[in-house]
């Protein structure tokens, strides 16, 4: 499956999570993911858990814990 | 004046029809109950929703007392459940039967209708089947055939009611992977069951519509699907999902289908509050809420959980080993061992780092496994050629600086240069077989190495939805019932490192035997090479050098060149640490030993030789010291011992008399005791540690 997470395409398996898809991209920011320094974002700035399950093509984004709830995602990729 | 509204089958008369009459005197009778089922009137209808709780059930009694505030308060109450109620929490996981926590949980919690979700297959067909016979609620799915499986088959639809009937329909479907057609679960909990595709199956319910007030999906297919869902089916109202964990924390709006997800685990309880007015939706709203806010919890729910929490379960035993396997090589052999044999892979891997503890006891418990394997990783399958295994080796070696892949089914060699660049690699059965180039091997690996290893493969790979400490557990429940010693090989190396030697090099003796360290518990020639030398160069009665020093892997052919640049190589952190000697009892050497040893072999030793006898708890039971020409320790006498000065100054703060600190390294005694004997010869093949095992249990 093809995931594009903060921008970059990464590959990960088949029924890989979306933890998986933050570990292929960031080692730093998978290991923030699990200290919930870090949210998962979908195209639609909703949270998505790191167990969440993943679909071909989905569009994810990492925001730091420490920006508002209402900071648009892709500010940060502006 | 009564109003009937003709849509409604039940209610439907004609006008001067005489049962009008009666109708009206039974309302004069009956007038609460008639103006109950005003269905035209303005209805509040609060759905309250959870979905992916993964077992996590210290959140339910939250919940659950959340559920009955609101039934409380609210006339018309519906509880959905999106699906994916198991797998996550050991507790549930390995109950027996297994799940039995969340199934007596969800029956308490007042729920209407679930919709079953991927991981709802996980523990096999029997608990799913317990689970649907013995539920106080609805099933939901409509795109799995059960019929051949002896699973009941799940509604396709049901319709709820609210007090004043007015009438809901709701669909219910399962994701399914888009290149097997069959959704994220072990395989084996699926036999006999076909699955559709679930957008184009939902299609074929669309007159659903027309028999309902309100039309609902609860939908197990991840929020990506539910936009397509609702760009096809604008009929739905309402899209209530799950599998994606998404926090629907504002709500969506798509093609005019509000669609809610409630993030995952029981963090959040979804509640959508709609407003109906003549059977139409005027006014809908959503939004979670954080169960963490809630206060209070159903406290006969509580109790239960704390009883399930308190389940000895972890303590169980999963199975008898020949031995307490030690130290990531052999527990690295024992995982992939494991892996290999329980997913029918031709090769496995497994990464050091994901070995999180230093031993297994003989007697492995659940808590055992699960302190190993603490992530939740899962296996992952792929096809691979020999040049793309050579690129997953290449990668790990080059970034690491070690041989950190632990494998089963294959033995490979690197041959590589003074500063670790891979130069070539040979690669072979475990019978010494060349791998084919022109084939393609099972390779299992754990998530962990897919997403974090640069490697090349053609095959993307298919994760099997069964953890590590699953397939631990299997492994050795499988090797018990079949009496077969699954530790039998994990002591022998698998893996292999040369040094390719070229000009820059410092020759400083001979090799006359291969020098290396060792994977099982006993001394080796390396080990006892970096003692002796140690000994020789401070003058110690006895030296404990820690036997993770020495590098078991890296191999040193004979008869051959012994240079310089060997040493660091060959014994980690040699050139950093230095040496402590001090004054030490017999009786302070002995505690300092059985301390160190108390569950895995810890020293190469000059000096001395000792005996360890561990029993089947993997504790030490029997310590024995013999120094040379015979008898033991002496508790009171004086021995000057050497340590490496971490082991001094930070591990144990040993207490020793008058201690002195050399400014040589390790490395640099090694070199310059080489370089006095030249000759590295069969006399440092001594065996001066043995270990032993109690079979008893």
């Amino acid at each position: 499956m093809r995931i594009v997470i903060d921008g970059a395409e990464v590959v990960v398996f088949t029924g890989a999570r979306v933890k998986d898809a933050v570990l292929k991209h960031s080692d730093t920011a998978y290991k923030n993911l699990l200290k919930e320094k870090l949210r998962v974002l979908d195209l639609f700035g909703n949270r998505l858990e790191p167990d969440g399950a993943l679909c071909d093509g989905q569009q994810l984004y990492t925001m730091s814990n420490l920006l508002p709830a209402n900071h648009s995602p892709k500010e940060n990729h502006a | 004046m009564l109003k009937i509204n003709p849509r409604n089958k039940k209610f439907r008369l004609s006008p001067g029809h005489g049962l009008t009459l009666l109708a009206v005197i039974l309302c004069l009778f009956f007038q609460p109950a008639c103006t109950s089922v005003n269905r035209d009137a303005e209805t509040q209808i609060v759905i309250l929703h959870v979905n992916d709780l993964h077992a996590k059930i210290d959140q339910f009694p939250k919940i659950a007392a959340y559920i009955a505030q609101q039934r409380a308060e609210h006339e018309n109450v519906f509880v959905l459940n999106g699906g994916d109620n198991f797998s996550g929490n050991p507790v549930v996981d390995l109950a027996n039967p297994q799940g039995e926590p969340v199934r007596q949980l969800l029956n308490m919690m007042t729920i209407d209708v679930l919709t079953i979700g991927n991981h709802d297959f996980d523990y096999g067909q029997a608990v799913l089947k317990g689970f649907i016979e013995k539920a106080n609620f609805r099933f939901l799915c409509l795109n799995a055939d059960m019929k051949k499986s002896g699973l009941p088959q799940p509604n396709p639809f049901v319709f709820l009611e609210t007090k004043n009937r007015i009438k809901i329909a709701l669909v219910g479907m399962v994701q399914v992977e888009a290149d097997n057609h069959i959704p994220s679960t072990k395989p084996g909990g699926l036999n006999g069951i076909s699955f559709s595709e679930p957008i184009e199956a939902t299609q074929k319910y669309r007159y659903l519509k027309k028999e309902s007030d309100i039309f609902i999906a609860l939908s197990h297919l991840g929020f990506d699907d539910d936009i397509i869902l609702a760009d096809k089916m604008p009929e739905l109202d309402l899209i209530i999902g799950g599998h994606s964990h998404t926090a629907i924390e504002e709500p969506v709006e798509h093609n005019g289908v509000l669609i809610t997800q409630a993030g995952a685990q029981g963090a959040y309880v979804g509640r959508i509050v709609l407003t109906v007015k003549d059977r139409k939706i005027i006014n809908k709203s959503a939004r979670l809420v954080d169960v963490k806010s809630l206060k209070t919890g159903n406290p006969e729910m509580q109790k239960l959980v704390d009883a399930f929490n308190d389940n000895p379960v972890l303590e169980e035993e999963v199975g008898t080993l020949s031995i307490s396997p030690q130290g990531k090589f052999e527990l690295g052999h024992l995982i992939t061992d494991g892996i290999r044999s329980v997913h029918k892979a031709d090769i496995a891997f497994h990464n050091s780092g994901g070995i999180r503890s230093g031993y297994l006891p003989r007697i492995v418990l659940n808590k055992d496994v699960y302190t190993l394997h603490p992530f939740g990783n899962e296996v992952v399958l792929m096809k691979m050629s020999a040049e793309e295994i050579r690129s997953l080796l290449k990668y790990d070696y080059e970034k690491q600086k070690k041989l950190d892949l632990k494998v089963s089914g294959l033995h490979y060699t690197i041959t590589r240069s003074p500063d670790f660049k891979v130069i070539s690699m040979e690669l072979s059965t475990p019978g010494g077989k060349l791998l084919e180039e022109d084939r393609d091997y099972t390779v299992a690996l754990n998530n962990y190495i897919f997403s974090t290893y640069g490697f090349r493969h053609k095959d993307p790979g298919t994760s099997i939805q069964t953890t590590l400490a699953e397939t631990l557990t299997q492994y050795i429940k499988e090797g018990n019932a079949a009496a077969k010693d699954i530790c039998a090989d994990i002591q022998h190396m698998r893996t292999f490192e040369t040094i390719a030697a070229d000009a820059t090099l410092t020759e400083i003796g001979k090799l006359e035997i291969p020098l290396s360290g060792s994977l099982s518990p006993r001394s080796s020639s390396a080990g006892n090479l970096a003692a002796d030398a140690v000994r020789v160069e401070t003058g110690a009665d006895i030296v404990l050098l820690p036997d993770s020093m020495v590098r078991a892997e890296l191999v040193l052919k004979a008869p051959g060149p012994y240079y310089s640049e060997y040493t660091p190589a060959l014994y980690a952190f040699s050139d950093k640490n230095t040496v402590v000697t001090a004054g030490l009892s017999g009786k302070q050497l002995e505690e300092f030993l059985r301390q160190r040893n108390k569950y895995r072999m810890d020293f190469q030793v000059s000096g001395m030789t000792y005996r360890l006898v561990y029993d089947t708890s993997g504790q030490l039971a029997e310590l024995q010291v013999t120094l040379p020409g015979g008898g033991g320790l002496e508790a009171d006498k004086v021995y000057k011992a050497a340590f490496t000065d971490y082991d001094y100054k930070k591990h144990y703060k040993l207490e020793g008399i008058a201690p002195s600190f050399s400014e040589k390294t390790v490395a640099q005694m090694v070199n310059d005791y080489v370089k006095k004997i030249g000759n590295i010869t069969v006399a440092l093949q001594e065996e001066r540690v043995t270990v032993d095992y109690r079979k008893e249990k």
